[in-house]
């Protein structure tokens, strides 16, 4: 057995401990309860950004129209279709399989969450035509920017015109979609709710499950914005460093690593379109790749949090190395 | 033929578009960043 492969079992069974010990405390709590916003858009726009309790609809208002198609699903049905989209997008099945134990994918489909079929939709967009494929991440990035806020810049630095151009224009149409469908009074509301959730959810404890450095620092009862500033120059120097020397699920790894820690908030589910870059790294064993990827694969805060800035330094690290197979394709990795 | 001309060999309205949206993206980013924490009056429109 390789070494990378020792390393692999100890953290899948690891993660696994700590789901099974996350269900047996939260069951049925909890159980499906991000899945019941989905709900939430398919009555009234107006007033759909006010109340919630626990989990207000903090989506932008172009998430509005694919949330109503994703909501006329059963609960069950949404969690099969995540995983099974996720399964198919992902070449690599070993890849696919195994990030299915990860602690984000187990946090994902037991509250609801929406990032593994984003996940599938960002690893789908890789096998199109560029533009095409640019198209499918500016709607993804449009329904959750979080994800995707280092996406233009990565293209940019890969010099990826046409990508670029389709994911303004995915982006673009996205837009003109929800505004043609609602108008723009929604986006004023959903301004309110996202200035209303810092107070309502994240000061009200929320946070302390948070795996961003500034999420962190709010549950920690630190200033966020140093860490902000912290995040996004480590994710920003990752990016312009290692950007054109990664492919496939690794670049998508990068992108949404290094968009993460610069976003005010994330969780463990927000992290699933990195888990399949972290198993290829476990997987190949150089220690200094596979350890971080190893603590974003179990997933809690503070572990996630220090993996994906470690993994962004080895990325940055790489990067000037130029590029010399540190960071695999994923083809080649398994 | 993929085009991946670096950013200075293309033309300038691409160059243009380009840094348009970029600095709309990001500035969107920094500003819902900003509602997000707080650091702006909560006016009654954009």
């Amino acid at each position: 057995m390789t070494k990378g492969a020792a390393l692999t079992i100890g953290v899948v069974l690891t993660a696994t401990a700590l789901n099974l010990i996350v269900l047996a405390n939260d069951f049925p709590r909890y159980l499906g309860v991000d899945f019941d916003v989905f709900a939430r858009a398919v009555g009234p726009v107006t007033g759909l950004y006010s109340g919630g309790g626990y989990t207000p609809f903090i989506y932008p208002p172009t998430a509005i129209l694919p949330f109503r198609a994703i909501a006329a699903l059963p609960y069950p049905a949404f969690i099969l279709l995540s995983a099974a989209a996720f399964l198919s997008a992902v070449p690599d099945k070993k890849v696919a399989g195994l990030s299915l134990l990860s602690h984000s994918a187990f946090k994902g489909l037991y509250l609801g969450q929406i990032p593994m079929l984003l996940a599938a939709g960002m690893f789908a967009a890789l096998r199109l035509a560029p533009f095409a494929g640019g198209m499918i991440w500016g709607a993804i990035a449009a329904i959750k920017p979080q994800l995707m806020i280092f996406a233009p810049f990565a293209l940019l630095v890969r010099r990826d015109w046409p990508m670029f151009w389709g994911m303004v224009a995915g982006a673009a149409c996205s837009i003109a979609l929800a505004v043609a469908a609602f108008g723009l009074a929604p986006w004023l509301e959903w301004k309110a709710a996202i200035a209303a959730f810092t107070e309502d959810k994240l000061l009200a404890g929320a946070a302390v499950k948070a795996i961003t450095p500034a999420g962190i620092a709010a549950a920690w009862g630190y200033e966020p914005p140093p860490m902000l500033v912290i995040g996004g120059m480590v994710a920003a120097i990752s990016v312009a460093l290692a950007a054109r020397h990664v492919e496939d699920e690794m670049l998508v790894g990068l992108i949404v690593a290094a968009s993460l820690v610069a976003s005010p908030y994330g969780y463990a589910h927000d992290m699933m379109a990195i888990i399949p870059a972290c198993v290829v790294l476990m997987l190949r064993g150089r220690w200094a790749f596979a350890i971080p990827a190893a603590m974003i694969f179990v997933g809690t805060p503070l572990l996630a949090m220090s993996g994906l800035l470690w993994l962004l330094l080895m990325f940055a690290w790489q990067g000037v190395d130029g590029g010399r197979q540190a960071v695999p394709r994923v083809a080649d990795a398994t | 033929m993929v085009d991946d001309r670096p950013f200075r060999e293309l033309p300038m309205p691409l160059k243009a578009l380009i840094v348009a949206f970029l600095l709309a993206f990001y500035g969107a980013f920094f500003y819902l960043s900003a509602v997000f924490y707080g650091w702006l009056p909560p006016p009654n429109g954009f």
